[in-house]
């Protein structure tokens, strides 16, 4: 039913609540909000490329790469199994759906655990230098975000499991996927901007 | 349709609607609630302000005092009054304006409302702040605030600021998906009304120019409370990088706060001057032009940093001005090309005030645009005058217009007409002469945050400046009394459901409409379909009509 058929089927006295929830909603608020989020990430980037073009010692001597490279590659691994959940429930296929879900939450978990361990072993503070400044705020932006996406994932999959997504109707689960892969390009450009073009 | 009834009392409408409901008509109502509070806290900071500037060599305050209270009026002003004041209405409007029973996300607009109390929380907890409450502007560049200077009273206004930020951009959010996800069958976008035209860009911009502000408020606050130096020039840092981020989000934000008068306007004059607004999709344009050329322009507040590049960023920010001037030339013509002159009811006559505050609004602005540097530049008086003849005399009088024009669906009341007039006459009276003689002080050298002055040919203007001061507060005072005495107390006369005879959707519902909107659309042909209606029910009145968009009924 869509939000105008809603609109005019109400008839007066009618409560609100009573109407369905207009199809697409869901999705196009993710968009929006999903680029109000990489505003966010474009302005923190524009600011560390201001800060590094002003400093010297730049980037510090002796920082690894192999923590991040593997949270980068296992980024791109969410992309595809994210998108195996959306393909599953396109095909009605519920459990497949869950299992990707699943898999996908997991990664999520451990790209989490990863940037925790690496910001806990650095070898120099928030306030060392400019781009320890940044190495901070940049991963720390990801991991909100990827706090975030990891709150909203386990949501859709409780719903997964309640079968309230079909071929259909599944709106939310598209919301949530979009969010995650936000996350994931997230991620690859504070890899490549820290890591790959310091 | 037409009732003129006690205004019907619906239990989701209530004042405890107002704190907890999801109706967006309460949740509007909330958000502009908050915002007058502030709008009066602003304005009695502001008349504090030019009473130590009335004279010169005053000691009504002293330097520290004098721009702590510059940065409670700025932040106040915009971030608890402008931001929150219009999505208030919006909320409120927009869904009646598509046709829609409610907003797209009506819990996230109730979230919306509570973030901007969250907000107001932290800036009015700077004052109670260890070393004080902020000293550096509404900017927080007076100077950027660095590590161990300025006290715990920033981290509590980067929270404030912050909440502003994110409840304007979920509003933002809310209001467009609901413009594209809940219009009214026949409601295409070129037929959108012009204030749902006008948030829709607004929307945009908020969008996309308040994560930059976001940013920039992560950066000052690691720096500033967690001992990081990436605004210290002498440990590797650049504090242009918060100034810059910050006139990312301010130029643009503050331009979004004159689109949605423009929209009010753009409403009000083809309603009352009983024509269609004059070249409508020129106007449409126009203002999503002026929404793209607000984010070209934002370097003119950076004027003096030799890194922008100033002679592009001067082009841009004149050329603004011309889709802004143009929309205003499409209200005049849709009067002038009239065969009847216009019916001088309580909104058009605060349209007119409006007008003539953004008459004299954009020469200014275009001359500070300009120069962008010296006596009429940004750093000067002129910079104050210019701003504020365009955030009050436009965006601040549009939301005034804008109220007394929808209170009466919104609330069921009218607000009192002579009362407004008398209004409308004290706020341009307070505003040309509150403003107009800060260009002229500016232009002279007077340097935009001076807190004392001792050149005696500066006095005549400033002492005018303070008067005009009291009277544009003694002007909103009467506008806040005028709501209170007829909409809060209901003493105001009882609204029809159709009072103005209006084009738009809002007018075939109730007023106060029922929570869930509408119980019956008309069918939509034009960007006028309340207006189609009255034409083909007088067409039946007076013989078999030729083309009828009828009522489409509830349960058709």
């Amino acid at each position: 039913m869509s939000v105008a058929e809603e609109t005019l089927a109400l008839e007066a006295g009618d409560a609100p609540a009573a109407a369905a929830r207009p199809r697409g909603i869901s999705n196009v608020a993710t968009l929006f909000l999903v680029t109000a989020d990489f505003m966010v990430l474009a302005g923190l980037v524009a600011g560390y490329y201001g800060v590094r073009s002003q400093s010297f010692n730049w980037p510090p001597v002796g920082l690894g790469t192999y923590l991040p490279t593997m949270v980068a590659l296992t980024i791109v691994m969410t992309v595809i199994t994210v998108q195996w959940a959306i393909w599953s429930i396109r095909r009605d296929d519920q459990r497949t759906c869950l299992a990707a879900l699943g898999v996908t939450i997991f990664f999520a978990l451990a790209i989490l655990n990863a940037q925790w361990y690496g910001l806990a072993h650095l070898n120099f503070g928030v306030g060392a230098h400019t781009y320890g400044t940044f190495v901070y705020i940049l991963t720390a932006f990801h991991m909100a975000n990827v706090i975030a996406a990891i709150v909203v994932l386990v949501a859709v999959l409780a719903r997964t499991i309640g079968g309230e997504f079909s071929a259909d109707d599944h709106d939310t689960l598209t919301a949530a996927a979009v969010f995650w892969q936000f996350c994931n390009v997230a991620g690859l450009v504070v890899f490549a901007v820290l890591y790959l073009h310091p | 349709m037409t009732t003129a009834e006690e205004p019907r009392t619906d239990s989701s409408q209530g004042y405890g609607a107002l704190l907890g409901g999801t109706d967006h008509k309460s949740v509007g109502a909330f958000c502009l609630v908050l915002a007058f509070v502030f709008l009066l806290t602003g304005g009695v900071l502001a008349a504090v302000l030019r009473t130590q500037l009335a004279q010169p060599n005053p000691d009504v305050l002293a330097r520290k005092p004098y721009l702590q209270l510059l940065t409670f009026h700025g932040s106040f002003s915009f971030f608890l009054f402008l931001l929150p004041a219009w999505i208030g209405l919006a909320f409120a409007i927009v869904p009646l304006q598509l046709g829609a029973p409610r907003l797209a996300m009506p819990r996230l607009a109730a979230m919306t409302a509570w973030l901007y109390v969250g907000a107001a929380g932290f800036l009015v907890a700077t004052a109670f702040a260890q070393k004080g409450a902020p000293a550096n502007g509404w900017s927080m560049d007076y100077p950027v605030p660095i590590h161990g200077i300025s006290g715990r009273g920033v981290d509590l206004w980067i929270f404030g600021v912050g909440l502003a930020a994110l409840a304007t951009i979920l509003g933002a959010v809310n209001l467009l998906t609901t413009a594209l996800r809940m219009r009214a069958p026949g409601l295409t976008l070129a037929r959108t009304p012009m204030f749902t035209w006008s948030m829709m860009v607004s929307s945009a911009v908020f969008l996309l120019a308040g994560p930059a502000l976001i940013a920039g408020l992560i950066v000052v606050y690691v720096d500033h409370h967690m001992g990081a130096h990436v605004l210290r020039v002498n440990r590797g840092g650049d504090p242009d990088i918060w100034r810059t981020m910050f006139a990312f989000f301010a130029y643009p934000a503050m331009w979004a706060t004159v689109f949605p008068a423009l929209g009010v306007v753009s409403e009000i004059v083809p309603v009352f001057a009983k024509a269609p607004l004059f070249n409508r999709k020129a106007a449409m344009f126009a203002i999503a032009g002026a929404g793209t050329l607000a984010f070209l322009g934002f370097g003119s507040e950076l004027a003096g940093d030799p890194a922008i590049p100033q002679t592009l960023f001067s082009v841009t920010s004149v050329l603004i001005l011309g889709p802004v001037a143009l929309v205003m030339l499409t209200w005049l013509a849709t009067v002038a090309l009239n065969r009847k002159a216009p019916s001088l009811k309580a909104p058009m006559v605060q349209a007119l005030g409006l007008l003539a505050c953004l008459g004299l609004a954009l020469p200014a602005m275009a001359v500070m645009e300009a120069l962008a540097r010296g006596g009429a530049g940004h750093q000067s008086q002129w910079w104050v005058g210019a701003w504020h003849q365009l955030l009050v005399g436009v965006a601040t009088f549009g939301i005034l217009a804008g109220l007394y024009y929808w209170a009466p669906k919104l609330w069921g009341r009218h607000l009192n007409a002579g009362l407004g007039g008398l209004q409308m006459l004290t706020v341009v009276g307070g505003v040309d002469l509150a403003f107009i003689p800060l260009l002229i002080v500016g232009a002279q050298g007077m340097h935009r945050r001076a807190t004392t002055f001792s050149s005696d040919s500066w006095t005549p203007a400033n002492l005018v400046s303070t008067i005009g001061a009291y009277l544009l507060a003694a002007g909103v005072a009467l506008f806040l009394l005028n709501l209170v005495v007829c909409v809060v107390l209901k003493r105001g006369a009882i609204a029809t459901d159709d009072p103005w005879e209006g084009d738009t959707l809002e007018w075939a519902t109730t007023s106060p409409p029922p929570a869930h909107n509408f119980d019956s659309l008309p069918e939509v042909r034009s960007s006028r379909p309340v207006h189609d209606v009255r034409k083909a029910a007088a067409t039946e009145t007076s013989g078999p009509p030729e083309t009828s968009p009828e009522l489409v009924e509830a349960n058709a």
